[in-house]
């Protein structure tokens, strides 16, 4: 009756939770690589590449049901493959991880704690989510719960309150398109969905499996309705050209609230406390991930120990990169490069458990 | 006492048995040796043992003791078995309404200390418990901590078979069932786990059931020992049992599939499992019109931020981001702390110390007095501190809104805990501002999001929302009693349609 494993909804929140923390950090590399402000039809291109991903990757996890994508390679290729997609997960989900926390870290320290170390803050996130990631799966599903209810709503109806003074004219012209731009940017925004590399490892706690895989598909919509509502959002509120010079868009959009009654002089402080619970679940999911990428790629029997190990990784990873804004322009190669294994493994999975 | 084996049986020879029985109640002068000679053709020896004071003196003088010297008659003593010795003594000549027959001295030693009253024969080897239990009780009376505007007015007092009746006599119902339970390997005190049976969840109920009887301790003198030994994490601030002193508050506990446990002794009943929505309800909302309760209860939500938050808030808005006020009142807050000598983190833990003194004090103190000291303490100390620039009043109106906001939490327990959490807030405001409750809130989630009652997640039905949106209708808000036909979808019951 009350069983340790997720629901197929939890499950849909955590994806969402996750790709929104992550889609709100890598907005602006779509602003600023794309002329015009047809950004949309990016994140519709990678929403429908990934879809179709989804749809053939779980084609091949409902024969493998119980297992991770680390524990189907297992299954179908030698160790040495499947050691290597392992590492390459862990890597991947520490690097993102310790890049939403630096970037977390900086937006709390230049708008909140101005004489407070950035270390400081780091380190007090990163004790908390180690909290919470230590108590397993069924905790990081509650925590997306209620910080989709008491957060991410709130947060996005007051973001569409910042459409006073919207200049809607902003989301055109959309023909010509800049398909270079377009094109270019479709990685960035493939990334963005986070939440399609971390379903990989997540469905195998889901205990309603068919559903789940249906939800699975939804997640895509939902998550890239999301994107691409804040992303016109942004465009009608500051123009494609203003916001390609927005380091965080989702803050700066805050500062154009208005609700009728609302009596705080600096609201974006007030959108980045509810910003805050969801890039911090964020992190707590992605934390926990990691920890089950450890677990599967090393054999373990339990993966709350392995946060130990993550804490001294994630806080040095997090004190030594420089700030998002810093790394803008040389952010785009990397992009590619984990954008196209995260894409292209599930595919390349999918491909050998068809022919097994 | 401490060389009588008490597991022994009774033995044959009643003087025997009365010599180990005065061994065992040594220096004990209210347990009552009464010896009895009855019988017309032949005399037969018996012995009467009871404590005084525990027992109605009618039923063992009218029923028992009468009843054997006037009407046992037997004859050929000598000739007749050890059963039909007994059946003659409890058929025809006891009139008490509740007969068992004992065997150890283990037994008569428990009985007579619950107040039953032992008969023991000569030539038997085994005892006659007369049911017998009476002692002066506190009568039914309204609750003092659950008071009503609308709605019954009885409570439940300090007798569990007390208690037990006030819930029956709402839920006429044979479906109603009560198992004891004995706890306390000095008090004995007896338990009743009262349950719904087609309704109940059969897992909450083992788990109830089995925790209650692993629980190995010397005595139990209220519930709170139970509810700490059965709760499933001991270590969390929040209560993971329900308690009420309301008969109707258990009976609706009951229809909806939990299990209520009454101890004893104890002018309450447990009820399990709980989660953070139930501590919020009130048993005035279902009997108010639907939509003032629904209000009611929305208000009772906002006092929760405020009773945790508020001083914090205050603290860390003062302190860090006084750029979130609108100008004026920023100006008046750094105008009218101008010449206050404390940081606001002192000045907040200051006074919602004074406050708790002030709440414990008139606690402590009778109610009469309790009230005044009440009033002295909020208004006098509040205002003096004030005019001697200690405080700003602004933080006196943030401290005395949080001290009434509390009082809104219906659940006494509940309410401490989130009290008690406020000063970790104030601590963590001081520290790192909006940023230290922010993080503060994720811990205490994490902390809620772990945390299960009898196996129901405590944050049960907002951290499923989407399985349980059916039990999102009563939470925040109180619908028509019309449309809440079914049961919880939380608690998983055997029954889900209620018989509306």
């Amino acid at each position: 009756m009350f069983n340790q494993d997720i629901t197929p909804y939890q499950n849909l929140s955590i994806l969402i939770l996750v790709s929104f923390a992550f889609q709100s950090m890598l907005m602006p590399i779509m602003l600023t690589e794309i002329d015009g402000p047809t950004g949309w039809i990016t994140i519709l291109i990678a929403a429908v590449l990934l879809y179709f991903a989804i749809k053939s990757f779980n084609k091949t996890m409902k024969i493998h049901d119980k297992e991770t994508i680390v524990g189907v390679c297992d299954k179908l290729f030698p160790r040495y493959i499947s050691k290597a997609i392992g590492i390459y997960y862990i890597l991947m989900f520490l690097t993102v991880n310790s890049l939403l926390m630096k970037d977390f870290a900086e937006q709390i320290k230049l708008m909140m704690l101005f004489r407070t170390p950035i270390s400081t803050i780091i380190l007090s996130i990163l004790l908390t989510a180690a909290y919470a990631t230590k108590k397993g799966i069924q905790t990081i599903a509650h925590i997306t719960n209620i910080a989709l209810l008491t957060a991410l709503i709130p947060y996005l109806l007051i973001i569409i309150f910042s459409t006073y003074y919207a200049d809607y004219t902003n989301i055109f012209p959309i023909y010509p398109a800049d398909t270079e731009g377009i094109l270019k940017s479709v990685p960035a925004a493939m990334l963005s969905f986070l939440g399609f590399s971390v379903l990989l490892f997540s469905n195998c706690k889901v205990s309603v499996k068919d559903k789940n895989y249906r939800l699975n598909k939804r997640f895509i919509i939902i998550s890239s309705l999301l994107y691409i509502g804040c992303y016109l959002l942004i465009l009608v509120k500051f123009g494609a050209k203003e916001a390609a010079n927005l380091v965080w868009p989702f803050v700066s959009i805050m500062k154009f609230v208005n609700i009728p009654g609302f009596f705080f002089e600096s609201t974006e402080m007030v959108g980045l406390c509810l910003q805050m619970t969801v890039i911090f679940t964020g992190i707590c999911i992605l934390s926990y991930f990691t920890n089950l990428a450890m677990q599967e790629t090393f054999k373990t029997e339990e993966n709350g120990f392995f946060i130990y190990i993550q804490i001294p990784i994630l806080y040095l990873m997090a004190a030594a990169l420089p700030g998002m804004y810093m790394m803008f322009p040389y952010i785009h190669m990397p992009v590619y490069i984990i954008s196209g294994l995260n894409f292209l493994i599930p595919i390349f999975v999918a491909y050998a458990g068809s022919k097994k | 006492m401490d060389n009588i084996d008490l597991t022994q049986n009774i033995h044959e020879d009643l003087k025997k048995n009365e010599q180990v029985l005065r061994t065992i109640f040594k220096n004990a002068d209210d347990i009552i040796f009464r010896k009895i000679e009855a019988g017309k053709s032949q005399k037969l020896k018996m012995l009467l043992l009871y404590v005084d004071g525990m027992t109605t003196k009618e039923a063992i003088s009218d029923y028992a003791i009468e009843t054997i010297l006037s009407g046992l008659d037997i004859s050929n003593l000598q000739n007749i078995s050890e059963t039909k010795l007994q059946d003659t003594v409890v058929k025809s000549n006891i009139a008490t309404s509740e007969v068992q027959i004992i065997t150890t001295i283990q037994e008569i030693v428990d009985k007579i200390l619950s107040g039953e009253t032992v008969l023991l024969i000569d030539r038997c080897k085994k005892g006659i418990m007369l049911s017998s239990r009476g002692w002066p009780m506190r009568g039914i009376q309204e609750p003092s901590a659950e008071t009503l505007i609308r709605g019954a007015r009885d409570g439940f007092n300090e007798t569990m078979k007390v208690n037990i009746t006030l819930i029956r006599r709402r839920l006429k119902d044979p479906k109603l069932k009560v198992k004891y339970a004995q706890v306390g390997n000095r008090s004995k005190t007896d338990i009743a786990i009262m349950y719904l049976e087609d309704v109940v969840n059969k897992t909450v109920l083992e788990t109830v059931v089995e925790r209650i009887n692993n629980i190995n301790i010397d005595a139990v003198l209220e519930s709170s020992y139970i509810e700490e030994m059965i709760e499933d994490d001991s270590y969390s601030p929040f209560p993971q049992l329900e308690n009420t002193e309301r008969p109707d508050a258990a009976a609706s506990a009951l229809l909806e599939g939990r299990v209520v446990i009454a101890v004893d002794n104890t002018p309450s009943v447990l009820i399990a499992p709980a989660i953070l929505v139930s501590f919020m309800q009130s048993s005035e909302d279902y009997y108010e019109r639907w939509m003032p309760s629904c209000i009611t209860r929305m208000i009772r939500y906002l006092a929760l931020p405020i009773v945790m938050l508020l001083p914090a808030l205050y603290v860390a808005v003062t302190q860090y981001h006084p750029n979130l006020l609108p100008t004026q009142l920023a100006l008046y807050v750094a105008a009218s702390r101008a010449n206050v000598p404390f940081p606001p983190y002192f000045e907040a833990l200051l006074m919602e110390l004074v406050i708790e003194l002030v709440r414990e004090a008139s606690l402590r103190i009778t109610s009469p007095v309790g009230s005044t000291i009440g009033l002295v303490g909020g208004l006098v100390i509040g205002q003096s501190s004030v005019e001697a620039g200690l405080i700003t009043p602004i933080a006196v109106i943030v401290v005395a809104l949080t001290a009434i906001a509390s009082f809104t939490i219906p659940s006494y327990n509940f309410s401490t805990t989130l009290r008690m959490i406020r000063f970790g807030f104030i601590i963590l405001a001081s520290t790192l501002g909006l940023f230290g409750i922010s993080l503060g809130l994720s811990f205490l989630i994490i902390h809620l999001c772990t945390l299960k009652s009898f196996g129901v997640p405590y944050l049960t039905p907002f951290i499923s929302f989407v399985e349980h949106r059916r039990d999102l209708k009563d939470t925040v808000i109180r619908p028509k009693i019309k449309t809440m036909v079914r049961k919880p979808q939380y608690l998983h019951v055997e029954k889900e349609r209620k018989n509306v």
